[in-house]
């Protein structure tokens, strides 16, 4: 069983995200905000993040700065309604592992989430 | 783009934002609904896409409201400048 961490702050896409994974592989833990993280984090590191990246409070970038730092090979997937070129690079700068913009197909981050927790895929 | 842009940038891009994310809602509770068969997920799933239906057509509204007191006000300014400059004349 994966752990997967979703940081987001609106309701409707951390529970669309929640019944994209299946949840007899996934246990799903949330954030509302990039401040929640850190009391997740105190309770182990998961085994993948979802970050939204435009939030109220704590931007996206500063917690995908702050994940990378404490654990630089916890893939970290950019889940984002921010479409701006600037945005991606600054992503990408940052360590993202996938950049995906809203609206997403949960299809395809279900794919991205498998690929980047296969074995050896870092 | 200009420095003087950059408000112009921010504003589309909050706008954007508005919009992105309840359509994400929708088209993708709206996927699931097509690839999966399950009854709980039938009714959550039904009821998020008119969640996000209404919180779009709420920004929507307001959008066209900012707008049409904008376009207002921008015709006020036009008559204003019209007049002084008929006013100024010889």
């Amino acid at each position: 069983m994966k752990r997967v961490l979703i940081v987001d702050d609106d309701e409707a896409i951390r529970k669309l995200l929640r019944m994209t994974l299946p949840d007899d592989a996934y246990e799903v833990v949330e954030a509302a905000d990039g401040e929640e993280v850190g009391g997740v984090l105190e309770e182990g590191p998961p085994d993948l993040v979802v970050l939204d990246w435009k939030m109220p409070g704590v931007h996206g970038a500063f917690v995908l700065d702050e994940l990378k730092g404490r654990h630089p090979t916890l893939p970290v997937i950019v889940l984002t309604a921010e479409g701006r070129d600037s945005q991606r690079a600054l992503a990408d700068a940052l360590r993202a592992d996938a950049f995906l913009t809203k609206p997403f197909s949960p299809i395809e981050l279900l794919d991205t989430i498998e690929r980047l927790l296969r074995p050896g895929s870092d | 783009m200009s420095s003087g842009d950059a408000p112009i940038a921010e504003l589309i891009s909050e706008v954007a934002h508005e919009l992105r994310t309840p359509i994400a809602a929708i088209s993708g509770f709206a996927e699931l609904l097509r690839i999966r068969d399950d009854e709980h997920l039938r009714l959550e799933a039904a009821e998020q896409i008119l969640i996000g239906t209404s919180r779009l057509s709420k920004f929507v509204n307001e959008l066209v409201a900012v707008l049409e007191a904008d376009a207002e006000l921008t015709i006020r300014l036009m008559e204003a400048r019209a007049r002084i400059a008929r006013e100024a004349r010889p």
